[in-house]
């Protein structure tokens, strides 16, 4: 039988991988931590390790390292659960030897699997009819009698449905850990507070994957790559950065009522204008938004930005304040007299952010707000929340 | 999660080292540590600086605060998304003087943004050209 290790600090999800291979013939052990996994390696001996990067204690990163170091295990398979928008870390894990990076969004346990399967072979034996330790901790069994894509299928629906049950509690977990983030104003308490809340996310970004609900993942791997950042990096922590924090987490809330809904599930494609007179600033902009896959359109003249709002529909515009010959407030005023775009979401990314421009921006008709230098993933998570909102909620 | 030395580091603190010209950490995340795309940014944003502190210099000596405050908040836009740290907060300055209208010292405050755009200058060279460049042939 074909030994799996699994070193995973989600215990729901780990599990809910385990008993997918176990049930489908693999002998599958589970453990939380790094170190743990590093150890159970050695007396365990798997035919392939699939790791979280995102671990407590030692990083995914260097627990690759560990394993790539010692020569019995320089070959082994290690298939690494990444974050789409940590592509830096992703590099760093291929740099370090893993074998596959995936996302938990794009691997339900049936992929996995599939996974397994070509890389080990395996996982056609008579399946065990119950996983080894740790206990199951609340995820769902599979029931080793029911095969095949219908079987599949029914186990997703039970996923999901777990999970969508645990969702009130989950979100009331987010919100009371973002209260005592934005009430904390020392600055260990708030990296306290931020870490808190970023094991939190991790958990439903893994979970939500693993259910196929791709938004709520979506949404919650771009915030936990923000948290991640304002962890290691707390200058970044300022009203900005809370504030896209505060307005991820309500939005959370928002897509854990209306984004659950299985025919609704793909991130969708959104037209976006980008309105900046100075190219790097721009470019910046641009790049923010590819990491989520979404490809914008960028101009540097106002005059042309009106031309191009007045031929056809954009789903959102970020607009610098200061150009030559039209500002973006101007632009923002002119916009909205347009007939396509009176609801259209304006993001002004701009470095004056005192309050009076703040108000300019919003009595212009801008929505949001984002100050330069801005981190490339706090507007990544900007631009997420305002598509998918836009999508789920269209405007009257 | 890499450690965070405020809430993990119990040693004493070791001596805050001096802050780079460059922050590099941003310039790899921009362009996902692609040399060619570090390069080319590197080259636009040199180029554009070049033109903006000349703009600046000679804002500066007409007295033109508006000139002053516009090339600054361009040259500011620019500077702190690429991660110029230490140049940031000159130009800045420059940007509120010009707002002001009253140009106070902002000749001398030029001066020191045109020392610190040097060093980002030798900064980068040696970051991109680490061996330096091949030494010039003999006549």
């Amino acid at each position: 039988m074909k030994k799996i290790l699994i070193i995973e600090d989600d215990q729901i999800v780990a599990n809910i991988y385990r008993n997918k291979l176990a049930v489908e013939g693999y002998q599958v052990e589970v453990t939380l931590d790094g170190e743990s996994g590093l150890k159970l390696m050695r007396s365990f001996r798997p035919d392939a390790i699939v790791l979280d990067l995102m671990l407590p204690k030692m990083s995914g990163v260097d627990v690759i390292r560990e394993i790539r170091g010692e020569t019995e295990f320089s070959k082994l398979p290690i298939i690494v659960f990444s974050n789409t928008y940590l592509t830096n870390l992703v590099q760093d894990a291929w740099k370090a030897g893993a074998s596959k990076c995936v996302s938990k969004i794009s691997c339900p346990p049936k992929e996995l699997l599939h996974m397994m399967r070509q890389i080990v072979g395996g996982g056609d034996a008579v399946p065990q009819s119950r996983p080894t330790s740790p206990a199951a901790g609340g995820a769902p069994q599979t029931k080793p009698a029911v095969l095949g894509s219908e079987a599949d299928a029914a186990f997703q629906a039970e996923l999901r449905k777990t999970f969508i049950g645990s969702l009130p509690s989950t979100l009331g977990a987010l919100r009371t850990g973002l209260q005592s983030l934005i009430k904390s104003d020392r600055e260990v308490a708030r990296l306290k507070h931020i870490h808190e809340l970023y094991c939190r996310v991790h958990s439903v970004n893994g979970n939500a994957g693993i259910s196929g609900l791709t938004q709520i993942a979506h949404l919650a791997a771009a915030l936990e790559a923000l948290l991640k950042e304002l962890y290691e990096q707390p200058k970044n922590i300022n009203a900005s950065t809370l504030r896209t924090v505060a307005a991820a987490v309500d939005f959370l809330g928002f897509l854990f009522e209306r984004g659950t809904r299985q025919d609704k599930q793909e991130i969708p494609a959104a037209s976006i204008l980008v309105v900046d007179d100075e190219v790097i600033s721009r470019r910046a902009i641009v790049y923010a938004l590819e990491k989520a896959q979404l490809q914008p359109v960028s101009v540097e003249d106002p005059n042309a930005a009106i031309k191009l709002l007045s031929e056809k529909r954009f789903d959102l515009v970020f607009l610098d304040v200061n150009m030559p010959g039209m500002t973006g407030y101007e632009l923002c005023a002119r916009l909205r007299n347009l007939p396509l775009h009176k609801k259209t979401p304006v993001v002004f990314v701009t470095v004056l952010s005192d309050f009076d421009n703040r108000a300019s921006s919003t009595m212009a008709g801008g929505n949001d707000f984002i100050a330069k230098p801005f981190l490339f993933i706090e507007l990544t998570v900007k631009a997420l929340i305002h598509i998918l909102r836009g999508k789920l909620q269209p405007a009257k | 999660m890499k450690k965070n030395p405020i809430t993990e580091n119990e040693t004493a603190p070791a001596p805050v080292p001096e802050t780079p010209p460059v922050e590099m950490e941003r310039l790899n995340e921009l362009t996902d540590s692609n040399l060619d795309s570090i390069r080319e940014l590197v080259d636009l944003f040199l180029k554009q600086t070049t033109q903006q502190l000349a703009q600046l210099e000679a804002a500066v000596r007409e007295n033109k605060a508006d000139d002053v405050r516009r090339v600054a908040h361009s040259c500011a836009g620019a500077s702190a998304t690429l991660g110029m740290t230490r140049l940031v907060p000159m130009i800045r300055e420059l940007e509120k003087q010009g707002a002001s209208g009253t140009l106070t010292n902002a000749a001398e405050v030029y001066e020191k943004a045109a020392l610190e755009f040097k060093l980002i200058q030798n900064f980068l060279a040696a970051q991109l050209n680490p061996a330096g460049p091949p030494p010039a042939a003999s006549s």
